[in-house]
């Protein structure tokens, strides 16, 4: 195997003249990569105030998410129980066990059964937090850690993603800012961007919902948070 | 029948007498490009993007391997493995290690351009490991034992009836005639097979130097099953797929899905960093990365370099008028279309594709739209300058009237290409085929843009041919 990698490696550096590299050009790359400079942003992004909120909703609906807007944590937990509702679906939801969603305060529900902790196969709906989102194309940043399984946005049929106006960035490169903050340099297992409900056009070149992951994708944005 | 890339002109034979595969095509044509030309007419800033993507690219290649050190390094530091392999055999020995230090009995996979190049499905079957593509597309072509025929779609071949027929022979439960239904079976069929596996294997669309990083860009969240619930996630990913930070990614981005299938962002980009964390409740326990080489690194430097740039988005495929008339299967090799005539070269052999590069009517739509401007038609014309010189052409090809004689004599395809290039097949042919010494084919490649949306010579042409149907012998 090392064999390998040096004559990989030995073939790449003849290839691009690496010998003649000097120190102060590999000073160069390295800040090109440490610096993390922005590239082109495009300009329909630059948006502020309320309409982040506008900009994010449009485009997450236009991904067939599913949009609610309320003003509270409460009305949060009631629009969960009415998705749950309007579709048919069991009361019973899979929750991050995060304390981003305490407000929400699942456990006095009453009717409601909640679980916590990663998704298993019986698992029909789950509901978890962001670690931001992306106003840009209306893309939902998770990461996985303790209290935030990755599982809950790909197992479960049904997703509700609680979403507040303070997780709202508008560009991809206001994301990676944030998610570097998180870890001090060092990111999760996995970030996973999640743009809408699971589809495939590989049937006739058809478009269906629900290939593997979830069939529908509830955003619950709570204005004002 | 196994298909290769020497039968070409055979296999472009058999294409052309599919009555079903040329609807399909003629479908993928139409929508594809107009799909395209919407998402990236709303954002003015394509054009910028595209310069910057193939900048940062010919960066990275230009620093390939300090790039691939330092991602290395941070694969490492996550607690993963990287595995540096020159072959395609190589590739697969390791592969076959890791699963067999799990004692892996079934196996996942995403797409992955990568384990087809490497043919890792019939390798794993040999040594009594069971793979499943689930990928939707990728699972009806394994069920039907085919290759894929689109980087992207890879069952785009196949019609819905077709897909009924397959599923009701391999699941043997109900003949689903509905398109959602159908889907609803694949779903229910792999959903078990995720729990079950013991290996979950993807492939990359990008490696992060930042961070150590693997990106996949997908819809159906297959990925996301296939590498978080098994033991093991291993990542196939080639030496270029390497980009140096998250930012460079958010140029990428902005342009893949649009390129490939006009959506502004795909269902869910997956970035992945070593195995699971301490304290984490899920994800895989070891994360190995397989680097493949097979042919890359010694690209480098040479006339061919652009060609590494690709981000297999597959407008270019879309988009050419070959791949629209005779489909993907044709090329008998991994990669088709344009992109593949100009790489599978490197990864079969020039002798063995070497009908490939001469599959291009000069037209320059792959150029056109290429995300990072790849001169497609510049390296098809040194690949086929240097098979002349190697002199891997029979006589019969290297007097330069085989591939012109060859199409003109079949009216379909003449007619289906007759817009976009059939001039320079002649004038190339009536040169004795040596392409070097004609600087003219330059003034007809470079930069042709193209009226978009849907190249009208060559639908109306392709309309007309098929109303002609029956009188026009294949
Ligand atoms: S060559 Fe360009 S257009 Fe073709 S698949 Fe690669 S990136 Fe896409």
């Amino acid at each position: 195997m090392t064999d390998s990698r040096a004559r990989i490696l030995g073939r790449i550096k003849a290839g691009v003249n690496a010998p003649n590299r000097s120190a102060a050009d590999i000073a160069v790359l390295k800040a090109r990569i440490e610096n993390a400079e922005r590239g082109i942003i495009p300009a329909f992004t630059k948006v502020a105030g309320t309409d982040v909120a506008d900009l994010f909703l449009k485009k997450a609906e236009a991904q067939n998410n599913t949009v609610a807007r309320v003003t509270s944590a409460e009305a949060a937990l009631l629009e969960v129980r009415n998705f749950l509702r309007q579709n048919n679906l069991p009361a019973k939801v899979k929750i991050s066990p995060s304390d981003r969603l305490d407000d929400l305060k699942f456990d006095d529900a009453g009717d409601l059964e909640v679980h916590r902790g990663a998704a298993v196969k019986e698992d029909v709906t789950s509901v978890t937090p962001v670690y931001c989102a992306v106003a840009e194309t209306g893309t939902m940043v998770t990461m996985s850690g303790a209290q935030t399984p990755s599982t809950l946005n790909f197992v479960p049929e049904n997703h509700v993603v609680i979403v507040r106006e303070s997780d709202l960035v508008t560009a991809y490169e206001d994301s990676w800012d944030k998610v570097r903050e998180y870890g001090g340099g060092k990111i999760p297992r996995t970030v996973n961007w999640l743009s809408g409900p699971s589809r495939s056009g590989d049937i006739a070149m058809t478009m269906y919902m629900g290939a593997h992951g979830p069939r529908r994708q509830h955003i619950i944005f709570i204005e004002g948070q | 029948m196994e298909r290769t890339a020497r039968a070409f002109k055979e296999n472009v034979k058999e294409a052309l007498q599919q009555e079903n595969l040329a609807g399909v095509l003629d479908i993928m044509s139409k929508f594809s490009p107009i799909g395209r030309n919407i998402a990236i007419g709303k954002l003015p800033e394509f054009e910028a993007l595209r310069d910057d993507a193939r900048d940062i690219k010919n960066h990275v290649l230009a620093n390939l391997d300090f790039y691939l050190e330092e991602y290395e390094a941070k694969v490492i530091e996550s607690g993963g493995h990287v595995h540096w392999c020159e072959t395609h055999e190589e590739a697969r020995q390791k592969i076959l290690e890791i699963c067999r230090s799990v004692d892996a009995k079934l196996v996942t996979k995403g797409k992955s351009m990568i384990t087809e190049e490497m043919h890792l499905n019939a390798f794993l079957e040999d040594n009594g490991i069971i793979p499943v593509e689930t990928d939707m597309g990728e699972y009806i072509v394994q069920l039907a034992d085919e290759p894929p025929s689109h980087i992207i779609g890879p069952a785009i071949h196949k019609t819905k009836d077709e897909v009924t027929e397959l599923f009701f022979k391999h699941h043997k439960t109900q003949r689903w005639t509905e398109g959602e239904d159908l889907m609803l079976e694949g779903r229910k069929i792999l959903r078990e097979k995720y729990f079950e596996a013991d290996v979950g294997i993807t492939g990359a669309n990008f490696l992060i130097a930042e961070s150590g990083t693997s990106v996949i860009v997908t819809n159906e969240g297959n990925g996301d099953l296939t590498q978080s619930l098994p033991k093991v996630h291993i990542v196939c990913a080639s030496l270029e797929k390497v980009i140096p930070s998250f930012e460079d990614f958010s140029q990428f981005i902005r342009l893949l899905p649009r390129s490939a299938t006009g959506q502004e962002i795909s269902v869910y980009t997956t970035f992945s960093t070593g195995p699971k964390r301490a304290t984490d409740p899920d994800g895989p326990e070891d994360y190995h990365v397989v680097l493949l080489d097979a042919g890359r690194s010694k690209l480098l430097g040479t006339q061919y370099q652009e060609v590494l740039r690709c981000i297999r988005c597959a407008a270019c495929l879309n988009h050419c008028p070959v791949y629209t008339a005779v489909g993907g299967h044709a090329y008998g090799a991994t990669y088709q279309g344009p992109i593949g005539a100009a790489l599978d070269p490197v990864i079969v052999g020039l002798d063995e594709a070497r009908h490939l590069p001469n599959a291009s009517s000069f037209c320059g739509r792959c150029e056109a739209v290429c995300p990072v401007r790849i001169p497609i038609p510049k390296i098809l014309r040194y690949w086929r300058a240097e098979a002349f010189e190697s002199k891997s052409q029979p006589l019969k090809e290297r007097a330069g009237l085989s591939l012109w004689t060859w199409f003109a004599t079949r009216p379909k395809l003449y007619r289906l290409l007759a817009g976009a290039g059939v001039a320079v097949l002649a004038k190339a042919g009536g040169a004795k085929g040596h392409l070097k010494r004609f600087p003219f084919l330059s003034g007809w490649t470079n930069h042709r843009e193209l009226p978009a949306p849907e190249g009208k010579t060559f639908q109306a042409l392709y309309k007309k041919a098929q109303k002609e149907k029956g009188r026009v012998s294949p």
